[in-house]
């Protein structure tokens, strides 16, 4: 297991914007990513949204795409939208993107189920969840990788052994598990719940929703995580066993197994 | 997906061939971006921001951990080539460019020309901030200050504008 960094965050509040910034258009030392890495994915991301709205308020004009860069993305489109539904999928239930506010391709791309599968050019193949897990941890600096536990009084799921691995900066994060039964998803589906304390005291706000996912064979399987909302400060990840398709609040009635991320 | 090529592939492909000095590590990060945007659509929130500047914020994101992780940063230094084919000042007339761009167009013409520029070659040309300081001859520390003090501003005014209710 990866100890997890405690960076000392920045105590003086107008150093951590300048810190953000100097992120939004310059990378930051191995020190300074340390220091913060305490920063909320809201903090980190509205300042990146700044630096996009000043590179679109200085730019005229763009330069077209070369043909064959065309040609080539058009294939990837194509792929991505045809992926079928890999062994595990992960789509938040019964919360839809309000689709008549997005425009254009968005409101398309949030309605497809995402796959599991990317593209990577460097292997000029499809990468696995398992190849995307290691390039997260390769190249991010504050990944924690935090083992599963039997969930509090229930009984422990046998055998169920892996680990969540998590990014705080990136919002970005995979579940990995072996010997977790298979289920039947006309009949049930897991579902992962994320406890972010900046939501409020963990036990009396909601956790986040992390999507419902299934097992389709026993051995590892390593599940992409894909929050529908933004985590502030994951504290927790949890899963539980739901009707298909999930629920919005868990009755909590058949517990899988959580993850306690180390303060 | 095709669409989204369509509407933002160029954008995408001059962000990448500013920050990128090899046309095929651009192609490559383009490429990747687009992967990142179709993985990331769920996120979207369009209350937090316009479409556009979702799209830049991904693809600029990026290109930084590219750089960060060894791509040669483009970085043509000579003034007159970067400088060339940039407006002077900011400009947010374009519907299509989504609010935030105008918000920030409103607080870079607040800075002086020298904030400006240094802004300019930061943002828009992908240069570090050595770099900046090399181009423009001023102190590393003034031309970190500038950036930030730029960014945290627009940062200021589009909080402004969401907590007053302003959707982008």
């Amino acid at each position: 297991m990866t100890t997890p960094r405690n960076p000392t965050p920045p105590h003086d509040p107008q150093r951590l914007r300048e810190l953000l910034a100097d992120q939004a258009t310059n990378p930051l030392s191995a020190a300074d990513r340390a220091e913060i890495a305490s920063a909320s994915q809201a903090e980190t991301e509205s300042m990146e949204l700044a630096a996009a709205g000043a590179h679109l308020a200085l730019v005229q004009n763009n330069d077209p795409l070369p043909d064959a860069l065309l040609v080539k993305l058009q294939k990837r489109a194509d792929e991505f939208a045809a992926a079928p539904a890999a062994p595990t999928v992960l789509r938040s239930p019964a919360r839809r993107p309000n689709l008549a506010a997005m425009t254009g391709w968005l409101a398309a791309a949030a309605a497809i189920a995402l796959a599991v599968y990317a593209w990577s050019p460097k292997l000029g193949r499809v990468s696995t969840p398992e190849e995307q897990r290691q390039a997260l941890i390769d190249r991010a600096t504050d990944v924690s990788v935090i083992p599963w536990s039997a969930w509090g009084d229930a009984p422990a799921v046998t055998g169920v052994l892996g680990d969540v691995a998590w990014s705080p900066s990136r919002g970005e994060g995979y579940l990995r598990f072996r010997n977790l039964s298979p289920n039947d998803p006309a009949k049930q589906q897991y579902q992962l719940w994320i406890v972010d304390s900046t939501r409020g005291e963990p036990l009396k706000v909601p956790p986040v929703d992390g999507g419902v996912f299934n097992i389709a064979a026993s051995g590892v399987v390593t599940v992409p995580i894909s929050a529908k909302l933004p985590v502030g400060k994951a504290v927790a990840f949890a899963v539980t066993v739901e009707p298909p398709g999930g629920v919005v609040v868990s009755d909590q009635s058949r517990k899988v197994v959580v993850a306690m991320v180390p303060n | 997906m095709r669409a989204c090529i369509d509407q933002y592939g160029a954008l995408v492909w001059s962000l990448a061939r500013r920050f990128l000095r090899s046309g095929a590590d651009a192609e490559d990060a383009v490429q990747e971006i687009f992967i990142d945007l179709w993985r990331s659509a769920g996120r979207f929130d369009p209350a937090v921001s316009s479409e556009v500047t979702f799209v830049a914020m991904i693809a600029r994101r990026r290109l930084i951990d590219r750089v960060r992780a060894g791509a040669n940063r483009a970085g043509d230094l000579d003034p007159s080539v970067l400088e060339s084919n940039t407006p002077a000042a900011p400009t947010a007339d374009r519907l299509d460019l989504g609010d935030e761009a105008s918000v920030a167009a409103a607080a870079l013409e607040r800075l002086d020309p020298q904030q400006q520029r240094t802004m300019r070659l930061a943002i828009v040309h992908g240069l570090s901030h050595e770099q900046v300081a090399k181009v423009t001859g001023l102190p590393l520390g003034t031309v970190k200050t500038n950036i930030r003090r730029g960014l945290i501003r627009i940062r200021e005014m589009l909080s402004a504008r969401t907590q007053a209710g302003v959707s982008p």
